[in-house]
């Protein structure tokens, strides 16, 4: 085994010898400093090795100079300290790389010096068990980092490093002083010495020893930058060069953080408890203070300072925890420092080449876009990562020890911090014509139409003004496309090759992570989706065509498929067909797409293989995984959408903070398993959880109150993803509120007997009528959609929430009906954008001549979606009216039958605007949807045909899947189904339909044989006028402005301004807790005494 | 097998000859009696006969495109498949029609089928009065749709079905079973939305004749304007038909029923005599209002 005194050794040797290296050439102190820092990480994994291998053996100590501790200062090797020096020295290696490789580098003289002095500075404070050794290291530590930082040119540079220093001499000084008294008070600095000592009755006879620990974790603590006494370290972070900042925070601090750990042994519990709060408070509002920042640095910095937050409260708690749980939640910590140490170098290199290369945008940079995702989602705790195992983890323990309010802290923490990163990353991702703030439809300006023209418009000036103001919300344009592999991605290959390895380590490390967690309960499986996610970026790389992607992704999904639909049964079966046929079917239409688009089809195969995903696990884990990798996956592919970064944001907020909702419910009821049971023996959860599992899911659903992300979401993503998304996706919340559904049937209020239930029904039910209304103001048809598959999914959680047969029929029949319907809608929809390149229906108009089969389309799914006979959406609202009198909810069948009148409203309006009416000048020439929308919607529509003249096709399996859960409800005679209130012919009605359609038709075409004439356009009766512009004569504009008028107050968009109210709150408690931050020295220096003083003072529970 | 269906074919055109004659002479009493009202003598009780020939031999006939020329064909197959469903006599195997196919919740339903197909043949003739009158017409009826669903509701609550041919059956054995007396809050918010249904002053603003010449058929001339004239008779004894069964105690005989629906239709045109026509929003805001509340009372006296 080498001996770690070599590393100590050969670093100071060389760091010494540099300045005369610096004489035989400019490069080659750098080069001696890469091979050193590379030996260094050698050493540490020869260690890991030999350590992996004889895990009793270890920890090793050695003494330096021949004498035993306390006569000489003695190193110890075990496996943490091996584990954590292979990750700080690797940092540092590729830190090192990154610094001399970098554009225009100045990484010379002093600066290598001072960077290999931080390096060994580290490595001490890892290997020491000497008490003042370890300040001599933190010494030289923090003497090089001031001196790293006063080195940049920027012009603050000087005054942060003087302020770093004041605030690391005060430190220093507070644990010198602690260790003097400590030295007083047991004669020995040896750490392990003094662990074996009988602390306690030492305390007896020297009642200053708490204090001398006291001090000297108080000086150790100020080092990791507690907030609020961190001002000095925030400024240091925004004013250093990147490339140190990177040290600093993922080196620097790594090192003290593991001193704290090994000092950590010697706090009594109640000072453990204060470091708990103390690292909780620094996690949880730095990320709040984040939230405001604008500046990237600093935010970093803020990012930084929470991060070693968290690893501190982990070091607190595991003196308090039993020593079982504390080694566990030990390895999260080191998890989550590996984590934090490549991710946030990696951020920080990656803020520096953005500086570089002076990029305000990378929305075209897809391997930057990659790197770029992959240390923000580490950063965020997002799967696959591995801070999400460690969080897991974490979680877990603390949920077993009842620390329910950490676990909230933590969320809450994480979900500040993906806040304000995510805004990083869809401020730099987005287009150019985005404003990053659109979540409801945009209105263009109108055109004046010219009185003098008639008939059709000629002059090409009009001509190019239509067709301008037309594409103004064209949307189908290539996105994220390589088609032209800009020659920026070539501008300095090597530097992003150094990140791109910070990155690999990442993934890595959360797929092996993943690997072991999942291993434990047999659910490797649901790594599918990362592997095919990272093979399938790979695979884009080779630039083939669109469609062999295309194809390959199809046929990898219907393999799954088949293997995971044989496997299932039941409601699981429904819900298979419904995730992956249902997704599969509308990857058709990916077809139309030209040229590759870097990373989609991966994203959307990940997406499609994670809910099936859901279905098959069986551990919360695998569950919570699989979810969230819907939801990110999701997000992504929302945020490729042109002017999407707004909602995107907004959608992966609100769909983490629902999935942390449905974590804490989780947690809090143990007991539970996610399988689904049916309601028959209902358990008694905590009512609290159950709220918090369903918010989970009603976040998903868009239910009322909680759908602000949806229209943004649904509509400003690309209209293939839009359709995904609200026609499957949405299904998911469906799908765990199926899974949980033995929650719902508890108690609302402790004293009563009215179920949860009866709350999700009414939530279901104005959800429905909400979504309608929403959908019938909206100028913008993708707004329309939106909000129309809001309303639609308010119904399936009204008929889940009945709980009974034939409630759960009726929500699995609406659910795979509004599949069909939706998808054939969105497919249709998509075919008119593609064409008409604008997204106002207003703008359209007359098109029934230009696209017929998108007519029939449209016109077939709006009669099912509204729910008119003989089509098969009359069974949906047959059931659930059914189910719901005979549940006795005459009030919410009441809603739902007017939400059901609102929707026909806007569905009518839907396809009169688009087809109806007068048609546009600009589209006189149009042709039909390409035929990859147009395979799709025929099949839809066989098959809407099939299910509306054979009901007990689609309703039989839905019956016998509900059947194990509860007793029947409805019985068929031949064609007809009967309940108890009533019965349905879906056939007869069909045939009668058919018969009085045929009747009238022949008879029209027997008295209009001969004198039937066709007209032009504006051939019509107009107040004696002949109209001439099809813009003004088209009546679409504001089609129900009298309902608005009826209306009034009741439309205020109540739901939106709660959450503006939030975020605002949220923001400008960021906001006024930042102003602590002066930039003055001295109040930073008083800050600390008085954090000291505060500290201490809690510690002796007051004066 | 053959002869069932001939059979039933056969009471399927006594059922339509009877109710739509009944429906075209009814429409004629009606307008004479509006003239009386308002001092006219008015036009002779048959001519809505007249009208539809006339429209249906006109030399001319203009159509705007497919979907023009289907809308009227949409609309009267409408007003036929909801008469249909609805069984117009009592016992009588004559007009029991096809209420086997499906219950009230199909017939409410299928109303919109005539609508949308005819809204959507109004559309293609690219005049911008029909929208104009079509989105009137859509609004009012949704908000008449809401105290009248949460009629229909409160009644089936009452009689825990929701099958026609059963509401009329439970109302049999004299006047006080009737469910006007028997739930008579259900049964006004039912007739208020009956108003609008009608489309009756004051709910004529669909039609409007004033601002937008009759609304939606604007642009709908010869055979294609027949055929909705004739629609408009056999939909409206659809209708008289329904409240009839859900509210009167329905009909033993087709004598019952014509006296039954005149007098329910009387009472339209009384109301529509009597009162100026309102706005759209105006309308929409009233049906909000005290009908849905009556409607509310209704069925939270079926939930205590």
């Amino acid at each position: 085994m080498v001996s770690p005194l070599y590393i100590l050794g050969i670093g100071l040797g060389i760091a010494f010898l540099l300045p005369l290296f610096e004489k035989l050439g400019k490069k080659i102190p750098r080069i001696i400093t890469l091979i050193t820092l590379m030996v260094f990480t050698l050493i540490a994994v020869s260690w890991v090795v030999m350590i992996s291998g004889a895990v009793d053996k270890f920890p090793v100590i050695f003494n330096t100079i021949g004498f035993k501790a306390p006569f000489a200062i003695s190193l110890q090797v075990g496996l943490i300290e091996a584990l954590v020096l292979v990750m700080i020295n690797t940092a540092a290696l590729l830190s090192g790389l990154f610094l001399s490789l970098r554009k225009d580098s100045h990484w010379e003289g002093k600066q290598i010096v001072l960077f290999l002095t931080l390096v060994i500075g580290v490595n001490g404070l890892v290997l020491t068990r000497d008490l003042f050794n370890l300040f001599v290291f933190l010494e030289i530590v923090s003497i090089s980092m001031y001196a790293l930082i006063a080195s940049n040119d920027e012009k603050h540079a000087y005054e942060a490093g003087f302020k770093y220093l004041i605030a690391g001499s005060i430190a220093s000084a507070f644990y010198l002083i602690g260790v003097i008294y400590l030295y007083r008070f047991t004669g020995t600095l040896f750490i392990d010495q003094i662990v074996a000592m009988d602390l306690a009755a030492l305390q007896a006879t020297h009642p200053g020893l708490v204090f001398a620990i006291a001090l000297i974790m108080l000086g150790l603590l100020i080092e990791l930058k507690p907030f609020p006494s961190n001002g000095w370290a925030i400024d240091a972070y925004e004013a250093s060069d990147p490339a140190v900042s990177a040290m600093i925070s993922a080196v620097g601090a790594s090192g003290v953080v593991f001193a704290f750990y090994k000092i950590s042994s010697l706090f009594p519990p109640e000072m453990a408890e204060i470091v708990v709060a103390s690292g909780a408070v620094t996690f949880v509002f730095s990320q709040l203070v984040g939230l405001r920042q604008k500046r990237v640095r600093r935010m970093l910095g803020y990012s930084s300072v929470g991060q070693i937050g968290i690893i501190v409260m982990i070091i607190g708690l595991q003196r308090i925890l039993k020593i079982d749980d504390a080694q566990m939640i030990m390895s999260s910590a080191i998890i989550l420092l590996g984590n934090h140490i490549f991710s946030k170098a990696g951020l920080f290199w990656l803020s520096d080449i953005f500086d570089q290369e002076q990029l305000r945008r990378v929305r075209r940079r897809p391997l930057m876009i990659v790197l770029f995702g992959v240390f923000l989602g580490s950063l965020a705790g997002l799967p696959p990562f591995p801070a999400f195992w460690a969080k897991w983890r974490m979680i877990t323990v603390l949920a077993e020890s009842d620390k329910l309010f950490l676990i909230i802290i933590i969320l809450l923490g994480s979900l500040f911090e993906a806040g304000y990163l995510f805004r990083w990353f869809t401020t730099l991702l987005r287009d150019e014509s985005d404003p990053g703030d659109i979540h409801e439809e945009q209105i263009p300006e109108d055109i004046p139409v010219s009185s003098s023209q008639t008939g059709v418009v000629s002059s090409t000036r009009a001509l190019a003004a239509l067709a301008e103001n037309a594409g103004s919300v064209v949307e189908e344009l290539p996105v994220l496309s390589v088609e032209d592999p800009t020659a920026a991605e070539k501008r300095n290959p090597v530097v992003l090759a150094v990140v791109a390895i910070s990155s690999v380590i990442v993934i890595a490390a959360g797929v092996l992570l993943g690997a072991e967690f999942l291993r434990a309960s047999n659910e490797l499986l649901l790594l599918i989706p990362v592997a095919v996610l990272t093979a399938g970026i790979l695979f884009d790389l080779l630039h083939l065509p669109h469609r062999i992607h295309l194809i390959l992704a199809m046929a990898g999904i219907s393999f799954y498929s088949y293997r995971i639909l044989m496997g299932l049964d039941g409601i699981y079966l429904v819900f298979g067909i419904l995730f992956l046929t249902g997704s599969l079917i509308q990857m058709i239409s990916l077809y139309v797409k030209k040229s590759l688009h870097f990373g989609l089809i991966p994203m959307i195969t990940a997406l499609i293989l994670s809910l099936g995903n859901l279905l098959i696990s069986t551990t919360r884990l695998g569950f919570f995984f699989s979810w969230e990798m819907m939801t990110v996956l999701s997000s992504l592919l929302i945020l490729r959408g042109r002017k999407a970064s707004g909602a995107g944001l907004r959608y992966l907020l609100f769909s983490l903070g629902g999935a942390y909702s449905m974590l804490i419910g989780l947690m809090l009821y143990p007991d539970f398993s996610l399988l689904l049971q049916g309601v028959r023996d209902v358990s008694t959860p905590p009512v609290l959880a159950v709220f918090l599992i369903s918010i989970g899911a009603m976040v998903k659903m868009g239910s009322l109150g909680l759908h602000i992300w949806l229209p943004g979401a649904y509509a400003e993503a690309e209209n293939e993803i839009s359709s995904l998304l609200s026609s499957v996706v949405s299904k998911a919340g469906l799908f765990l509120l199926f899974v949980t559904s033995s929650l719902y049937l508890i108690p609302l209020l402790p004293s009563g007997n009215i179920p949860v239930s009866v709350l999700l029904g009414w939530i279901g039910a104005f959800t429905a009528l909400a979504g309608a209304f929403f959908a019938l103001f909206q100028e913008d048809i993708k707004y329309t959609l939106a909000y129309s598959s809001m309303g639609q999914v308010g119904y399936m959680l009204l008929a889940f929430s009945l709980m009974t047969h034939l409630g759960w029929v009726t929500s699995l029949y609406m659910a795979v009906t509004h599949l069909l319907f939706k998808a054939l809608l969105f497919l249709a929809v998509a075919g008119v954008l593609y064409r008409t390149k604008t997204r106002m229906m207003y703008q359209m108009g007359g098109l029934i001549k230009r696209m017929p089969i998108s007519f029939i389309t449209v016109l077939l799914s709006i009669i099912a979606l509204s729910g008119v006979p003989p089509l098969t959406g009359f069974g949906g609202k047959w059931l659930l009216y059914t189910a719901l009198i005979e549940k006795g909810w005459y009030l919410q069948a009441g809603v739902a039958m007017f939400a059901s009148a609102i929707a026909f409203l806007y569905l009518f309006r839907l396809i009169h605007v688009i087809f109806l009416g007068q048609l546009k000048d600009e589209h006189r020439a149009m042709k039909e949807a390409p035929i990859g929308f147009l395979i799709p919607q025929v099949v839809g529509m066989i098959v809407i045909m099939l299910f509306s003249m054979y009901p007990s096709l689609l309703i039989g399996p839905l019956q016998r899947a509900v059947t194990p859960f509860f007793s029947e409800s409805i019985i068929w005679e031949g064609y007809t189904v009967f309940s108890t209130l009533g019965y349905w012919n879906g056939n007869a009605v069909m045939y009668v339909t058919i018969g009085v359609f045929i009747f009238p038709l022949a008879w029209l075409l027997l008295m209009q044989r001969k004198h039937t004439r066709m007209v032009e356009q504006f051939n019509i009766v107009f107040a004696a006028e002949r109209p001439d512009r099809p813009e003004t004569t088209h009546f679409g504009y504001n089609f129900f402005a009298h309902y608005r008028r009826a209306l009034g107050m009741y439309l205020t968009p109540w739901a939106t301004r709660w959450w503006t109210g939030v975020v605002t709150l949220t923001d400008s408690l960021g906001g006024t807790m930042r102003r602590i931050y002066t930039g003055n020295g001295q109040t930073y220096a008083f800050q600390i005494i008085l954090y000291g003083t505060v500290l201490l003072l809690l510690l002796r529970g007051g004066f | 097998m053959m002869k069932d269906i001939a059979i039933k074919a056969g009471y399927t055109l006594i059922s339509l000859f009877v109710i739509t004659n009944y429906g075209l002479l009814l429409g004629g009493t009606m307008a004479r009696v509006r003239a009386k009202v308002q001092g006219r003598i008015g036009q002779p009780v048959w001519q809505p006969y007249i009208d539809i020939i006339k429209n249906n031999v006109l030399r001319t006939g203009i159509s705007h495109g497919v979907m023009f020329y289907l809308g009227p064909v949409f609309r009267l197959a409408g007003g036929l498949g909801t008469y249909l469903f609805i069984p117009a006599v009592y016992g009588s195997l004559v007009f029991a029609n096809f209420a086997f196919s499906g219950d009230l919740l199909l017939v409410m339903y299928f109303i919109f089928f005539g609508q949308l197909g005819m809204a959507l043949g109004a559309g293609q003739s690219g005049h911008p009065y029909s929208p104009i009158g079509v989105a009137r017409g859509l609004a009012q009826m949704s908000a008449f749709e809401v105290p009248f669903a949460l009629s229909v509701i409160a009644i089936a609550a009452q009689y825990q079905t929701l099958s026609v041919t059963e509401f009329v059956a439970l109302q049999q054995g004299g006047i006080l079973n009737w469910i006007v007396f028997t739930n008579p809050l259900a049964t006004i918010a039912a007739m208020i939305s009956f108003l609008g249904m009608s489309m009756g002053n004051p709910f004529s603003i669909v039609i409007a004749p004033q601002e937008i010449p009759i609304g939606p058929p604007t642009e709908m001339q010869s055979s294609f304007l027949g055929m909705l004239q004739t629609n408009r008779a056999i939909f409206n004894g659809a209708k008289l038909v329904l409240f009839m069964n859900l509210y009167f105690g329905g009909a033993t005989s087709v004598l019952s029923m014509v006296v039954k629906t005149f007098l329910i239709y009387l009472y339209t045109v009384i109301v529509g005599a009597s009162f100026p026509r309102f706005r759209a929003d105006q309308s929409i805001r009233f049906f909000l209002g005290i009908p849905t509340l009556i409607g509310i009372a209704a069925v939270v006296v079926q939930m205590i």
